[in-house]
């Protein structure tokens, strides 16, 4: 009995260290790049490191100013949250059309739909960069607002899918012997009993979204440039602007880690149940 | 219009009716989600595979021509190519198997009940999914820079000198390998973490009284429990590492040489640096093809065992 106990005591000690070791392993090099933003030049270099930083706010702000981050920040903004909005209205009716109609080909357009996900993004970029090259789509803001729109859809179909399937269908019948049409079953029945998953499916599109480099780097140039573009280009083959790295940095992952925490337990949900209702 | 829920019977005539209806609104629902997907997603792989079968360079127009299959044959016998998919192939299974076995031991600890603070190190774990790749991919290249890294400067006051994360093969490889995993391994240990807070509780009470062992209690009632989960997860971590580009942008750009180059970042080489798109786009759907192999695979798999 003692032995299982002292057992118990060390693995339980271990479990603790080990969960600490791995807190710092995630948090230190975000805690790092954000307080490197708040460093000066001497700073950054020094030998052995610094672990706090030595300027305020105002640093940042300063180059935040000089480098016109604001807007790209825009343009980040704009892209995500006008895709997500798109992409929320049509993935809510496509899962209702799937999920509440019982029809012939309904599970072979559902698989369609989850198979887009499979294809990497650069196999539809090339010819996404023909294309907008060819209707002068190439580099504008409406043009990114397509691709978030096409590379966030599927998910969020096949999220909103899940949700709507837990839902039972005698709600809906019942409103319909009274005489209520499509939509207002989706409206009265169906949505507010979503609204919580809508929250987590958006937070998971603004984030693809606002976090996207490679459709970024790829279609836009210069007018529709994002933060992760322009924070990629403070690191040019010869010059190097550290600084303005980590201010810049900074300015892209703080809002998402704010919203991230603030959506946290949606956040969770919306993640595990994608991959659990297929 | 406000609905109440009464026993009222409807005519067969009027249910009839309203069922012809029903036909076509689903149909109606379907249909501008479903217009978007055609229009942006599958004319664009159509024009793609069309692009593939022609010699189309932007920067060399001239002998731009239809050359039907060439470009899959040469891709076929390119060396780069045949090596990218290799690494593609070491890189994914890599990265996929430090994600769950990291991210299961992560799991198991937070699933302790003797433990407080779950949700401090859930939060903490969720950060890393909100920052972008490119972020972290850079700022990990400072970090094991082998001049000023931070990661470099502690291996040096451990008394460790011969580290060089990003200029060597094999640095540059378990350097683009750690780096994909520290992005996605909170994520596997999240969602099996979660997994694990539904299980039914009973048999693991049941295995108690036998005096199971809490090693005999994870192999053999556990992980069988999470099987299904696993495949998912497996099929899903596989997919997206498959299609590595960031991190191996920022952190190595493929190098030392061709060593950390993914299948990706050389279709990416090819149409947007080189503008060979039939290349380009003929190597894209070699990609898409194996993948989809791949899913077909494993979910035929699925639906075997389940």
């Amino acid at each position: 009995m003692i032995s299982a106990m002292v057992y118990r005591r060390a693995s339980q000690i271990v479990a603790v260290l080990f969960l600490v070791l791995v807190s710092i392993i995630f948090l230190f090099p975000i805690y790092w790049l954000v307080s490197s933003a708040l460093k000066s030049t001497g700073r950054l270099w020094a030998i052995p490191p610094k672990l706090l930083p030595n300027l305020g706010l105002g640093h940042v702000w300063h180059i935040i100013a000089v480098n016109h981050l604001g807007v790209f920040f825009w343009h980040s903004l704009i892209e995500s949250v006008a895709s997500t909005i798109v992409v929320l209205v049509l993935a809510t009716m496509m899962a209702y059309s799937l999920s509440r109609h019982r029809w012939k080909h309904r599970t072979g357009i559902a698989n369609f739909i989850l198979s887009l996900k499979i294809m990497p993004p650069i196999a539809v970029i090339i010819p996404l960069y023909l294309m907008f090259t060819t209707i002068g789509l190439y580099d504008t803001v409406p043009g990114m607002i397509i691709v978030y729109t096409l590379f966030n859809l599927p998910l969020a179909t096949w999220l909103m899918l899940g949700f709507m399937r837990q839902i039972p269908m005698e709600l809906d019948e019942s409103a319909r012997v009274e005489g209520a049409s499509d939509w207002q079953v989706l409206r009265h029945i169906i949505l507010p009993l979503i609204k919580a998953s809508l929250v987590g499916i958006g937070a998971v599109c603004v984030m693809f979204a606002w976090n996207d480099y490679i459709f970024a780097v790829s279609l836009t140039n210069t007018h529709a440039v994002t933060l992760p573009v322009a924070t990629e280009g403070f690191l040019g083959d010869y010059i190097y602007q550290w600084s303005s790295f980590y201010a810049s940095g900074s300015l892209e992952i703080v809002p998402m880690v704010i919203l991230a925490l603030i959506l946290q337990r949606y956040l969770i949900r919306g993640l595990s149940m994608g991959a659990l209702n297929n | 219009m406000k609905m109440s829920i009464s026993t009222a019977s409807t005519q067969p005539a009027a249910v009839a009716v309203r069922h012809h209806q029903r036909q076509y609104s689903q149909w109606f629902f379907l249909a501008p989600g479903l217009f978007v997907l055609l229009v942006l997603n599958i004319f664009p792989m159509l024009y793609s595979l069309w692009v593939s079968l022609h010699r189309l360079d932007l920067a060399d127009p001239g002998l731009n021509a239809f050359v039907g299959l060439q470009n899959y044959w040469a891709d076929l016998h390119n060396g780069e190519f045949l090596q990218s998919l290799g690494t593609t192939l070491i890189i994914t299974v890599a990265t996929v198997v430090v994600q769950f076995v990291g991210g299961f031991l992560i799991a198991l600890a937070l699933n302790r009940t003797d433990i407080r603070g779950h949700k401090i190190v859930a939060s903490v774990l969720i950060m890393p999914l909100a920052i972008s790749p490119l972020v972290i991919g850079i700022l990990w290249r400072f970090m094991l820079n082998a001049d000023y890294g931070i990661v470099i400067w502690l291996f040096h006051s451990l008394g460790i000198h011969a580290v060089n994360p990003i200029g060597t093969p094999l640095g540059a490889f378990l350097s683009v390998v750690g780096v994909y995993s520290w992005e996605w391994m909170p994520f596997v240990a999240l969602f099996l973490y979660a997994a694990m807070l539904g299980l039914d509780r009973s048999p693991f009470e049941a295995a108690a009284v036998d005096g199971a062992t809490p090693t005999q209690t994870v192999l053999r009632i556990m992980l069988p429990m999470l099987r299904q989960i696993f495949v998912i997860l497996v099929l899903l971590q596989t997919v997206t590492a498959f299609r590595m580009f960031t991190i191996v942008d920022v952190l190595t750009a493929g190098g030392p040489g061709t060593v950390t180059q993914t299948l990706s970042y050389l279709v990416w080489q090819n149409g947007l640096n080189y503008f060979t798109m039939g290349t380009a786009t003929s190597m894209s759907w070699i990609m898409v093809i194996i993948m989809s192999i791949f899913a077909a695979l494993l979910i035929k798999v699925l639906k075997f065992e389940v």
